[in-house]
């Protein structure tokens, strides 16, 4: 290489690094951007900072003669594979359409996992979220006076009219075992089987005790409620009533 | 450059577009333009194989993006554009795939892990004349700053011509100007710059 062909090529060099570093110089334009300066599509200053451009950058000169010969008419002929090519287009598109339709067999799997699983938590969301905006004062509340108060004595039998299903609260107003600690209360069917036992009973501001319960717990028919509590010497105190369980 | 009403694959595009008889407007699509985008890539230097790859590529592309294709430019400079970003996307891979050399570890010694021996080491090159390259360095400056007084075209087709080593046709093509204006300009060029392009005397 000549020293003038050396010192031509540095100075391309210099002029080029003088260029990119111009601020807002952005470099390399882009396919649309060529083709609307050889449409005439760009304004006198965007074209001359194009060609400017062009004059030091081989990459966008090397893509917009790629554009010219691009756009130029073409001979007649036709190429032999280019029917091949087409069939094996069409398989390629058909394929990519299928696996596009389906989707893959791992997705599915978690996708079968876990789809019941998230409606199975929607709906426990959502009946637990019902089942919290009830009032609590919705429920029946059943009164029921143990053989030691006062009102006991008027009433052998207490009838008490329970919704089929649901939950209920019965209010025990008892009176011995108003005094004892470690209060429970079992309820036991007509046959003297267990049902259910409930301990830990608290005394209300009203001396009552509140004990609240499903009603499928209680089918209809006749049981015995039995108050039991412990006195302060050691002995067990209980009271007990009957009650019949009926439909309203 | 035809409007762009007249563009012959708009009527085509919309009708593939609206999936009225969509495999034989695609064909007839494709066969439009075939030629036309293996020719590029066979231009630019790939083999009639890997031309033929490529420009599946791009008409796979192409019936999967007609969608996004608005016809606001001519269908061919919006296919020109795919073909020039696979180009683009091959010659980055090719690149890549050049740069996986070998990596010889200095922790064995010298010998790559394989326990082949690297290449016999060789001394530098002598070292460069340092007086001459100052020179050198000095004259390419004067020569720039020449440059940038030169008006702008006649800048613009001295470089294209000297810096990028384009043909007159070429040149005559980027500038949108003829040849005869090329050669006027570079002649002009070459008297203005004279001075900075003469070799010093050795005296």
């Amino acid at each position: 290489m000549s020293d003038t062909a050396v010192v031509l090529a540095q100075a391309f060099r210099l002029l080029e690094r003088e260029a990119r570093l111009q601020p807002g110089a952005s470099w390399h334009s882009s396919s649309r951007d060529l083709n609307a300066y050889r449409s005439g599509e760009l304004s006198p200053q965007q074209e001359r900072r194009l060609q400017w451009h062009l004059a030091l950058c081989f990459q966008c000169v090397d893509r917009l003669l790629d554009l010219e010969r691009f756009l130029e008419p073409l001979a007649n002929g036709d190429l032999l594979d280019e029917t091949a090519s087409w069939w094996d287009l069409q398989d390629r598109l058909a394929k990519e359409s299928r696996v596009r339709r389906r989707p893959p067999p791992v997705f599915m799997a978690l996708a079968a996992t876990l789809i019941p699983a998230v409606a199975g938590l929607l709906f426990w969301n959502l009946s637990l979220q019902r089942e919290l905006r009830a009032p609590q004062a919705n429920f029946p509340i059943e009164s029921v006076d143990m053989p030691g108060s006062l009102r006991s004595a008027t009433k052998e039998r207490f009838e008490i009219r329970l919704p089929a299903a649901g939950r209920f609260s019965l209010s025990l107003v008892a009176s011995e075992v108003l005094e004892a600690s470690d209060i429970r209360l079992e309820i036991l069917d007509s046959s003297g089987r267990p049902i259910v036992s409930v301990p830990g009973l608290r005394r209300s501001e009203s001396d009552t005790f509140n004990v609240e319960l499903p009603r499928r717990l209680l089918p209809n028919g006749e049981y015995r409620l039995v108050l039991i509590g412990t006195l302060e010497d050691g002995t067990e105190s209980r009271e007990e009533a009957t009650i019949r369980v009926v439909d309203p | 450059m035809p409007p762009l009403d007249d563009d012959p694959s708009l009527p085509l595009v919309e009708l593939i577009r609206k999936s009225v008889d969509v495999d034989a407007n695609s064909e007839l699509l494709y066969r439009m333009h075939y030629r036309r985008v293996r020719s590029f890539f066979q231009n630019k230097g790939f083999s009639a194989e890997d031309a033929r790859d490529l420009t599946q590529d791009v008409f796979f592309r192409v019936f999967k993006g007609l969608g996004k294709f608005r016809g606001e430019s001519r269908f061919l400079t919006w296919l020109f554009e795919i073909a020039d970003h696979i180009y683009q996307n091959e010659i980055r891979r090719k690149k890549t795939g050049k740069r996986r050399g070998w990596e010889i570890s200095l922790d064995t010694g010298g010998k790559s892990e394989d326990g082949e021996e690297p290449a016999p080491f060789e001394p530098p090159p002598s070292p460069p004349k340092a007086m001459e390259n100052m020179l050198e360095q000095e004259r390419a400056e004067r020569l720039s700053r020449a440059i940038k007084e030169l008006p702008e075209q006649m800048r613009a087709c001295f470089l294209l011509r000297y810096g990028q080593g384009l043909k007159y046709k070429e040149i005559a093509a980027i500038m949108k100007i003829s040849i005869d204006t090329v050669k006027a300009h570079l002649h002009q060029a070459k008297k203005r710059l004279k001075l900075e392009l003469q070799e010093p005397s050795e005296d």
